[in-house]
């Protein structure tokens, strides 16, 4: 008797405990979007970000952590915090706006190297599609191929079998297709290696140190992917194909360091 | 009848006599050297054809006559059936002046039919010697003559003409400017060299020639071909003296070659108009209205509306239409005056070089009878160097109360949209609510890595289910065993039906008998005594098998002897029926 009600005290502590946490994530956001709205870009950047430390990985939480750094004039971080936010959800739609304006006031033009009309395609349906709409997607055709076998074995022993099999295999391709596609984007989101420049300038050179030749000079908010991340130098590969060694300290990557 | 043919016929034959007559005549050159000879040539047209007689020579001191000579051309056309010809007579009189100095060769007569036609007199100059050599051409029309000498005087036999209409204008005034090409010689092809810089003027292409196209004219007593290369209209913007640059031209010209082992040959040459001077004055102060919008020229101001009989909600147009000469592209229409209850929208305007068209759309709002005022326009008049106000006349509508809602608005067709235009960029507002959930991709997380398992288990779970349904179905017994309570229901229900009567014992005891043998798998219709026997081998509650062989006893006593038993036995006999069942129904049967 006495260990029963233990238990339900512990369980009602959890849960009043629990409530308590999810009051004050929604508590510390509603307040980021009071402070945003009346101009207070600070206050809101610090109860944005605080709920990321939280480990909550939310694409509006990182846009509006972007045009949080946007109104403070930090063009460079508006641009990593909407590239993490299109990283999650890559369609989404203010995101996407946004990045774009942004990307017209750098220093730098940068342009959507999708301009093609395969590629192009390739966007729009990632843009359109998201990962774990591929998990429903593969997890769906992996069902149906079981009730296939199933059907198969239980009502098709010693019978004419063509009609199943053909669904069978109609649906096994579709499943490796998007099981493919689907392991694709997820190493995709997992291993992006893409970083943007928060410093004002950085010099690429041939090698990591300052007494390599220069190749080029990236400025703020440029969009880059890192080869190889050292202690003080990595190795980077501009959009036009241009590759160097910059500071590691000027840049930081999409994919937050855990 | 026959007096009106005739009449005809003669009114057609006579219409030669009433053809106009036309008289021209030019000099091959007008400076001439003493040595020279000099060639005037007279040409009479007459759209008759009939013949007129020869001109004569006036008599003057300073030239000789060395002779005349005659051509005549006939040209015949014909215009919607209609036949008319003309005769071209030219006569070529060959001169030769005897004196120095300038001379005026007075009008040459032609008389016809009683009337005396003349020319316009020629001012030449005669200078000592020669001044080149004769042309070999008497008429530059010939095009099979040679053309005289190209690099001679090339100036005096082609050249541009910048036509102004005005010297003196009103800042805003509009000035028609034509450009002419004047030439004697076979100009094969022509092109415009460069576009011109019209400084201190806002220009208006009025004609751009964009073919080669010659027509007549004579010009100081010598006859060209001349050609209208351009026409434009000129609208100052500044005052003071500004200059209209003149136009530049690529001429090629044949030369037909003077032997037979030469060929033709064309040459090109640039030649440019003279500039023209024009002084620009801004309009006067004095007397300038209110309402003046910079309007210049001559303008007639009207109005229309296409109905005055309206009701509440209906609409109707009122057009302001501006004819006239002036600047029409350069100035406003004049302002509607506001009229309350009638609601005007904003007017189509067009405009060209002939007039303005103002059409207003108008939407009666209240009943009642409304005035549309007299719209005031004002201009200034150059011609009389002074401004004019002009006013339309003024529109009573009457408006009846409508069959909608008043207020109810009706658009009128036409009316100019216009899409809405970006006006700044800024990125996004931040997104207000959001469920705050973290975002982890379903492929890492363990629970869809279990389902997928779930899924997978579903493959030995068909096998199992597989194998059962193959065992029941290769097994009759099993059949019968599975089936066995429903067919013990159905007899069970039939027995109940009949509770109270005899035949009870005969349904209760077949299908008492027929269940136990489904279950036993023994054959249907054993005997009861086998069925027992063979249930007596398994485990069954104590007392069930006696109470079973007591209940089969009782069925076959009443079957043979049906009388003893009463409805109240048979209600008993029922009650056990159901709890044997029971018991049985809870038996394990293998």
């Amino acid at each position: 008797m006495m260990g029963n009600r233990r238990i339900i005290l512990i369980m009602m502590l959890l849960v009043i405990a629990f409530g308590i946490f999810a009051q004050t994530r929604e508590s510390v956001f509603e307040e980021g979007v009071k402070a945003y709205e009346n101009g207070d870009f600070q206050t809101a950047l610090e109860n944005f970000s605080s709920l990321v430390h939280k480990k909550i990985v939310s694409a509006d939480l990182y846009y509006n952590i972007g045009n949080c750094y946007y109104r403070l004039d930090d063009l460079g971080r508006a641009i990593l915090n909407y590239k993490r936010a299109l990283r999650i959800q890559p369609g989404h739609g203010r995101a996407l706006n946004s990045l774009e304006f942004a990307l017209t006031r750098t220093q730098d033009k940068q342009q959507d190297t999708s301009d093609d009309a395969v590629s192009g395609l390739l966007t729009k349906i990632n843009r359109v599609i998201g990962l774990n709409m591929i998990a429903w997607v593969v997890a769906t055709l992996l069902l149906i191929i079981v009730v296939i076998i199933a059907i198969l074995i239980i009502f098709y022993s010693g019978r004419e079998k063509s009609v199943p099999l053909f669904f069978l295999s109609i649906a096994i391709v579709l499943f490796l297709i998007s099981g493919i596609y689907g392991w694709a984007r997820l190493s995709h989101y997992r291993n992006n290696d893409q970083a943007v420049l928060l410093a004002d300038t950085a010099i690429g050179y041939s090698g990591p140190g300052r007494d390599y030749t220069r190749v080029f000079t990236i400025h703020e908010g440029h969009i880059f992917e890192v080869m190889k991340r050292e202690a003080e130098w990595s190795q980077v590969k501009l959009g036009n194909g241009l590759g160097g060694w910059i500071q590691s300290q000027s840049f930081e990557k999409v994919v937050e360091k855990k | 009848m026959r007096y009106i043919a005739i009449c005809f016929l003669i009114a057609i034959l006579a219409m030669p006599l009433f053809g106009a007559i036309e008289v021209q005549s030019y000099v091959d050159r007008t400076k001439i050297g003493m040595s020279d000879t000099f060639t005037l040539s007279v040409e009479v047209s007459c759209s008759g054809g009939e013949d007129v007689d020869k001109p004569s020579l006036p008599n003057v001191d300073f030239v000789e006559n060395l002779g005349v000579s005659t051509s005549t051309s006939s040209s015949y056309t014909m215009v919607n059936g209609k036949m008319s010809s003309s005769k071209t007579n030219t006569y070529s009189f060959t001169l030769q002046p005897t004196k120095k100095g300038n001379f005026v060769i007075p009008p040459v007569t032609v008389k016809h039919s009683g009337k005396a036609y003349s020319t316009k007199p020629i001012g030449i100059t005669v200078v000592e010697g020669s001044t080149r050599p004769a042309p070999s051409a008497s008429s530059p029309f010939q095009r099979s003559g040679n053309p005289p000498e190209t690099d001679q005087k090339l100036e005096d036999n082609l050249f541009i003409e910048t036509q102004v209409s005005k010297l003196k204008a009103y800042k805003g005034e509009p000035i028609r400017v034509t450009y002419m090409l004047y030439t004697r010689y076979n100009v094969t092809n022509m092109s415009f060299a460069g576009d011109l810089d019209y400084k201190g003027f806002w220009k208006e292409d009025v004609f751009t020639a964009n073919k080669v196209a010659f027509d007549r004219d004579t010009k100081d007593g010598i006859a060209y071909n001349r050609m209208k290369l351009s026409e434009i209209e000129l609208i100052p913007n500044e005052s003071g003296t500004l200059t209209i640059p003149g136009l530049e031209m690529n001429v090629e010209l044949l030369k037909r070659s003077r032997d037979f082992f030469d060929f033709d040959r064309t040459n090109s040459y640039r030649i440019k108009g003279p500039d023209r001077k024009i002084t620009v004055s801004e309009l006067p102060y004095e007397g300038r209205p209110d309402n003046f919008t910079g309007a210049i020229g001559k303008f007639q101001i009207q109005s229309r509306i296409d109905k005055n009989e309206l009701r509440v909600g209906d609409s109707f147009t009122y057009t302001i239409k501006l004819t006239g000469d002036g600047n029409f592209m350069k100035f406003e229409m004049p302002s509607l005056p506001e009229v309350q209850h009638l609601h005007f929208l904003a007017p189509e305007i067009k405009s060209d070089a002939r007039g303005k068209t103002a059409k207003y759309p108008g939407i009666a709002q209240e009943e009642g009878t409304f005035t549309i005022p007299a719209v005031e326009f004002s201009y200034f008049d150059p011609k009389q160097d002074r401004y004019v106000t002009d006013k339309t006349t003024a529109y009573t509508i009457d408006v009846s109360p409508g069959e909608g809602m008043p207020g109810y608005i009706s658009h009128t067709p036409g009316v100019a949209q216009s899409a809405v235009e970006m006006e700044g960029m800024d990125i996004d507002f931040i997104v207000r609510e959001t469920d705050l959930t973290s975002y982890r991709p379903y492929f890492t997380r363990p629970v869809y890595w279990l389902i997928w398992l779930a899924i997978f288990l579903l493959i030995p779970a068909a096998g199992l289910y597989a194998r059962e349904r193959s065992k029941s179905m290769g097994n009759i017994d099993y059949i019968r065993q599975r089936k066995a309570r429903s067919i013990l229901r159905k007899y069970l229900r039939q027995a109940s039906s009949e509770v109270g009567r005899i035949e009870f014992y005969a349904s209760a005891q077949t299908g008492l008998s027929n269940y136990l043998a489904d279950k036993l798998r023994l054959p249907r219709g054993s005997t009861s005594e086998a069925l027992l026997s063979s249930l007596s081998g398994r485990q069954t509650e104590a007392g069930l098998l006696e109470r079973l062989k007591a209940f089969f006893d009782r069925c076959n006593q009443a079957r043979f002897m049906p009388g003893g038993f009463s409805a109240e036995n048979i209600r008993e006999d029922f009650t056990t029926l159901k709890t044997l069942v029971d018991e049985l129904s809870k038996l394990r049967w293998k």
